[in-house]
């Protein structure tokens, strides 16, 4: 499997975990997005994920290539779902390892926030009446500039 | 020439469509990809300074210049995590 994947079946963090482990890390660093029951104040009942496959993962391994340079780390891997979540499944996982904490943490940051702003996912929520396409706040900043 | 436009989201619902095949004139860019979308789905809401080209699976600008067999897609704003 890739170092970054797209999955249409339930994710295992653990099992992602297990991926990054090194002999030389004494730093494991997971981050786990789940599917939340509301949004801005609404009832969300499911999401739907969409993505362009091919260029998700060509973006995805450049973002763990990035972070494995930028930061004194060990191994790195994130797995995202597609198709529909139900509250309380897993969105998406990201596990580093590392010699220490600090890289650890901080290049699981790097790449969750990476993640966010570059990888061609879209995702759709549902409400009791109605669905929409989410916009992220990141790009909502961008709506509002284009405005002026 | 010719290009396959790939489309997610917003804008493979109004279009009605995942994928076309634009014919486009020489010397064509990412803007007369743009136009396509927007002539084919005016109801759009996105400026295009909210969206993102990607020509062959990479970020491009939109001016950049597209040859034939190119895969293109318009991005709307990104919702992964």
């Amino acid at each position: 499997m890739r170092a970054f994947a797209l999955t249409d079946e339930p994710i295992d963090p653990g099992a992602l975990l297990d991926r990054v482990r090194r002999p030389a890390a004494g730093a494991l660093d997971l981050f786990v997005g789940i599917v939340r029951n509301h949004n801005d104040g609404r009832d969300v009942l499911r999401l739907q994920y969409e993505a362009y496959p091919e260029m998700v993962e060509k973006v995805g391994e450049g973002i763990l290539t990035e972070a494995i340079e930028r930061f004194d780390i060990l191994g790195a891997a994130a797995l995202h779902r597609t198709g529909t979540l139900e509250i309380g499944d897993v969105a998406v996982a990201v596990a580093v390892s590392a010699a220490h904490r600090d890289a650890a943490f901080c290049a699981c940051r790097y790449i969750i926030d990476r993640i966010k702003d570059d990888a061609p996912i879209w995702k759709k929520e549902f409400y009791p009446e109605s669905a929409e396409w989410v916009l992220c706040s990141h790009s909502s900043v961008h709506l509002h500039e284009a405005a002026h | 020439m010719t290009v396959t436009l790939k489309m997610f989201a917003q804008i493979r619902e109004a279009v009605g469509a995942p994928e076309a095949e634009l014919a486009l004139a020489e010397g064509a860019t990412g803007r007369d990809v743009w136009d396509w979308v927007r002539s084919s789905a005016p109801a759009l809401k996105f400026p295009i300074e909210a969206c993102r080209l990607a020509v062959n699976h990479e970020f491009a600008p939109f001016d950049q210049r597209l040859r034939d067999g190119d895969e293109v897609a318009i991005l709307t704003p990104v919702a992964g995590g």
